[in-house]
């Protein structure tokens, strides 16, 4: 191209911008703004009151949705004559850059709940900052009559400046975060196993803050990151409706006045994502393990690292898909089952679970060597039946303990007391905290297959839960967790010394052995 | 993040079914066995909802059934629990002179079961489903509160229809329950016990009403079926019922539980403020944990000494009523406050303004002086006690200070600004079936009109027995609390020296 021409076309281009601006400048002031579109969240029909209070769920009516010119997805619960607001802004973690997740993630969405507190000498909110599966959440607690002033706070927060916020949450999460313990390290470790990731990701290490691992610069990134509308979704109870609410000022300033900060592309609005789960689930399940316990390929026992002198912990853990309500119940009701005897946690998400079992291998002391009660002196010592040390006797016990509950057939009264139990709490639970539905509507987002299913989880789970039968837990229980016979999918990580691990390793070498059953 | 939430999943699924018993630790062991359905009624699934017959929103249904209970009933349709509370009108102040503590060991004795109730079955009705349980005891007032799903309440309003029947009055039961109460919690109040039986005319609350001394060991199986008799029946009695039902089906499954027992009438004392004047005098000086010595035993029927007395005509003719009180520091203004929920906001309204009241300018007062209030709130006894400082005359600076909330005054906006506060904050409480169901067994003493007779029955607003509508009107507070803005009306509490 000639200088002539390259002259002739950057001549153009400089009236095209002025056009541009033009455009921008006077166009779109004049341009009326059209109202987001709301829509009635009913893809699945919610289940009908009664059926609703009779499965022990909440009896929300089908919510509204829309999604901000800012790309922000609202959830909104209407329920009559409630008092209270309640506001769960919901921030996924998942999509963030490595270094962002974990304790950055964490300090930004301190910094946030922080600019929220200083509404309260002004306004009558509380404000908590939760944990989610792979989310952060923060709740504001208020009266319905300042629906619309919160909504503007909440916009003043996430427009501002957040520097001086990361600093004090910062020093306060120094104050306050305990160093990893066993516990942290070894759940952080077998996740990272099970997901195909990085143990750093699934850690909050107060010691990243301590040593300035984390620069302002990189906490800024992540409370942007963070705080993109694009990827949030905010959820909403309270008395009036999405439909009238939407035009409030509330609304208009949240939706202008909070915008990404991330990308200053123009036209990614239109592409957010409309659905909450593709939000705020990873794109992709987690890659599960293909090994075994007990047989070939046997998964490898990693050792981490005690933080102090404390007892060796190991944690066995696996992957358990959970698409369906049926499997999602049934996972559940093992998992209580088990509680009763060992610490076992059990964290759902969508359309997969991790379950993991928590064994301490020291604290079981010394044998007490058999005595004849005839005669009343220690029977002579067997070479052969000598006392292993305490480590794999503990071990060696806690996994006889683990194979003779799964093979247990539960009956039904104790089916349907674990169920009451876990439903009952749930919904004692949410009404002692103040009936907070978005609390609730967070938990039935874990258990949704998909966005139609979210308001009918919560029933759908219960009502599967109250009619699983014996038969189908422990199938349920040889297909998953048999540890001979189960399906591949297990990790397992050893929180102790070299010893520890040897001392492990050798009693695993010849195969997983129990303890024999007592003599009648 | 997954992990560290894994980390918390134990404790928050733990939390609820370990919550708030407040027997102890002993108490609660049994419950963790699973609940015996031999005795108890099988779990119900809730009745479909009849629009037909559903009360109007932010109603409660009152009514007395023949044996002489109150039964409240009210709607909450927000999640499938229900609220359970036995409120019974006796508390520390019935205790008999030779006996201190009795009421609320017996409380306790109640958790002990009897011929149909297993030992700690209350606490297991509530916890093996998810729910919790509390039992609160006070100086007029003795309440069993359960929360549960609502699928359980058909067996928790069974354990409460039988609860009162012959209890057992086993030795070892009974020193069970002893044990319990002496590990309870002390009061915490700011008035000595002889002080708040003077300010309320009621010689009962003149004692620590938690201890558990060697007289109440000593105490044998008769004696105990005797004091269990005298103190606790369904006639002094409310049950308050909270579900997602309408208040007329839940009474309709209350009324059939108490079919059984035998025709009585209603007996729960309205306990007024008493005739402070009558007692005036010096207040035991000096032995501050002394009973007073007019506490004597009263008959089972008498609970309430200043019930129904009126106030002496000279207490509002221009000064307070002095008592010294050994011990004292300066003076202290003390209002008893009416035994109602309307009065009980209007008073923490009152006290919230007080404590925000900005200082006049000088010589209207003094440079230093500053003013204080305290409210204890006792759903039955509550005390507002407001404590002047650096004012030469006390009573004028006092006289002053409420002066200004008066209709009109200087600082009635500020009055009427705590008052929205308030309702506000009752408001969010009693949205919850739990905190409806205390604040409903918190509302006043109500007795059946003449010709209501066995099985009335009357219907609320809510608003009304909350104590919210009385919020919402500034002239309530003259009407449902009246004195508490005259200093004429207040006991002065002063060492003996000062007195005039």
């Amino acid at each position: 191209m000639s200088m002539h021409g390259l002259a002739r076309l950057t001549h153009r281009a400089w009236l095209a911008a002025c056009i541009l601006n033009l455009t921008l400048a006077f166009g779109t002031g004049c341009r009326k703004r059209e109202p987001p579109r709301v829509e009635i969240f009913d893809e699945a029909a919610t289940p009908a009151q009664t059926e609703a209070l009779g499965s022990l769920a909440p009896p929300w009516p089908a919510p509204e949705r829309v999604v901000l010119a800012n790309g922000l997805l609202v959830h909104w619960l209407h329920e009559a004559e409630t008092p209270a607001l309640h506001l769960r802004l919901i921030l996924p973690t998942h999509a963030l850059k490595p270094a962002l997740q974990g304790t950055a993630a964490l300090v930004a969405a301190r910094a946030l709940a922080l600019e929220l507190e200083r509404l309260s000498p002004r306004l009558a909110v509380r404000v908590e900052l939760q944990p989610g599966l792979d989310r952060l959440e923060l709740a504001l607690h208020g009266v319905v009559g300042e629906t619309d002033a919160v909504l503007s706070g909440l916009a003043d927060a996430l427009s501002g400046d957040p520097a001086r916020a990361l600093a004090q949450a910062r020093r306060q999460l120094l104050t306050e975060l305990r160093p990893l313990d066993a516990e942290a390290l070894a759940a952080s470790e077998l996740m990272a196993i099970l997901r195909g990731d990085a143990a750093v990701r699934e850690r909050i290490d107060p010691a990243l803050l301590q040593t300035q691992g984390l620069g302002d610069s990189q906490l800024l990134d992540a409370w942007k990151a963070l705080t993109d509308p694009r990827q949030a979704l905010l959820v909403v109870h309270a008395r009036t409706r999405l439909s009238e609410a939407a035009g409030t000022a509330g609304v208009a300033e949240l939706t202008e006045r909070w915008r990404q900060q991330v990308n200053l592309l123009a036209g990614n609005e239109a592409r957010s994502e409309p659905q909450a789960l593709l939000r705020l689930r990873p794109n992709k399940p987690p890659p599960s393990t293909t090994n075994h316990l007990t047989r070939a390929p046997i998964a490898p026992l990693r050792r981490v690292d005690p933080p102090g002198s404390g007892r060796p912990l190991l944690v066995i853990g696996r992957a358990i898909p959970t698409a369906t309500a049926r499997e999602r119940s049934l996972a559940r009701l093992v998992q209580r089952r088990l509680q009763e005897q060992f610490d076992v946690r059990l964290g759902i998400a969508g359309p997969w679970a991790a379950l993991t079992l928590h064994i301490p291998l020291a604290g079981l002391g010394k044998a007490k060597p058999a005595i004849d009660l005839l005669e009343g002196t220690d029977p002579p010592k067997d070479a052969e039946t000598e006392p292993q040390d305490p480590l794999t006797r503990r071990l060696r016990r806690e996994l006889t303990v683990i194979r003779d509950v799964l093979r247990l057939r539960p009956t039904t009264q104790d089916l349907f007391q674990a169920a009451q139990l876990w439903l009952g709490a749930r919904m004692v639970a949410a009404s002692l905290a103040g009936e907070d539905w978005t609390a609730l509507w967070s938990e039935s987002l874990d258990l949704a297959a998909n966005d139609g299913d979210i308001a009918a989880a919560l029933a759908r789970d219960a009502q599967a839960m109250l009619a699983a039968t014996p038969e189908e837990v422990v199938a349920w229980q040889q297909r998953w967790l048999d540890l001979k016979t189960s399906e591949p999918g297990w990790a397992w990580v050893l929180v102790g010394q070299e010893a520890d691990l040897q001392g492990v390793q050798g009693f695993l070498k010849a195969g997983i052995s129990f303890e024999p059953a007592p003599e009648n | 993040m997954f992990a560290a939430l894994l980390t918390l999943l134990t404790v928050a699924a733990a939390a609820p079914a370990t919550a708030a018993a407040s027997a102890p630790a002993a108490a609660s062991a049994p419950a963790a066995a699973p609940t015996s359905m031999a005795t108890s009624p099988t779990l119900t699934p809730i009745t479909p909802l009849n629009p037909t017959a559903t009360a109007a929103s932010g109603t409660v249904v009152d009514a007395v059934l023949p044996c002489g209970l109150r039964v409240l009933t009210a709607r909450d349709l927000s999640l499938p629990v229900a609220a359970v509370v036995l409120a019974l009108e006796v508390g520390s102040e019935d205790d008999p002179a030779e006996l201190p503590g009795l009421v609320h060991a017996l409380a306790y004795q109640l958790e002990q079961g009897n011929r149909e109730l297993r030992p700690a079955e209350a606490i297991a009705t509530a916890q093996d489903a998810g729910g919790t349980y509390a039992l609160a005891t006070g100086f007029a007032q003795i309440r069993f509160e359960s929360l549960i799903p609502a699928s359980r309440l058909d067996p928790m309003l069974w354990v409460e229809s039988q609860r009162l029947r012959n209890p057992t009055t086993a030795p070892q039961r009974w020193s069970q329950a002893l044990g319990w109460a002496a590990s309870d919690e002390r009061g915490g109040s700011r008035l000595r016990p002889e002080a708040l039986a003077f300010v309320h005319g009621a010689p009962g609350l003149g004692h620590d009403g938690r201890v558990a001394g060697k007289p109440l060991g000593a105490l044998n199986e008769a004696a105990l079926t005797a004091q269990l008799a005298a103190k606790f029946n369904y006639a002094v009695a409310t049950l308050v019922v909270v579900g997602p039902e309408s208040p007329e089906q839940l009474l309709a499954r209350v009324s059939p539980l108490f079919a059984d027992l035998p025709p009585a009438p209603r007996r729960a004392p309205v306990r007024s403020i008493g005739p402070r004047a009558l007692s005036a005098g010096p207040l035991s000086p000096g032995t501050g944990s002394a009973a007073p010595s007019d506490m004597s035993p009263k008959p089972p029927g008498d609970l309430s000494p200043g019930t129904g007395t009126p106030a002496p005509q000279g207490m509002s003719s221009g000064s307070a009523t002095t008592a010294p009180l050994a011990r004292q520091r300066g003076q202290t203004f003390v209002w008893p406050v009416p035994p109602n929920a309307a009065a009980g906001a209007w008073a923490t309204a009152l006290c919230r303004a007080i404590n925000r009241q900005k200082k006049a300018a000088e010589p209207e007062e003094p440079r230093r002086a500053r003013l204080t209030c305290d409210y204890e709130a006792d759903v039955r006894r509550g005390v507002l006690i407001l404590r002047p400082g650096n004012a030469e005359d006390a009573q004028a600076f006092v006289r002053a200070r409420l002066a200004r909330f008066a209709p009109g005054g200087a600082d009635a906006a500020l009055l009427q600004a705590q008052a929205a506060i308030v309702a506000q904050a009752l408001r969010l409480a009693v949205r919850t079936p739990a905190g409806l169901a205390r604040q409903l067994a918190m509302s006043a003493v109500e007795v059946p009109p003449v010709g209501g007779g066995p099985s009335f029955q009357q219907t609320h607003r809510i608003d009304e027995l909350t104590g919210l509508a009385a919020l919402a009107d500034p002239a309530a507070l003259a009407r449902v609390a009246p004195g508490l803005l005259r200093v004429e009306d207040a006991i002065v509490l002063t060492f003996p020296e000062a007195q005039p």
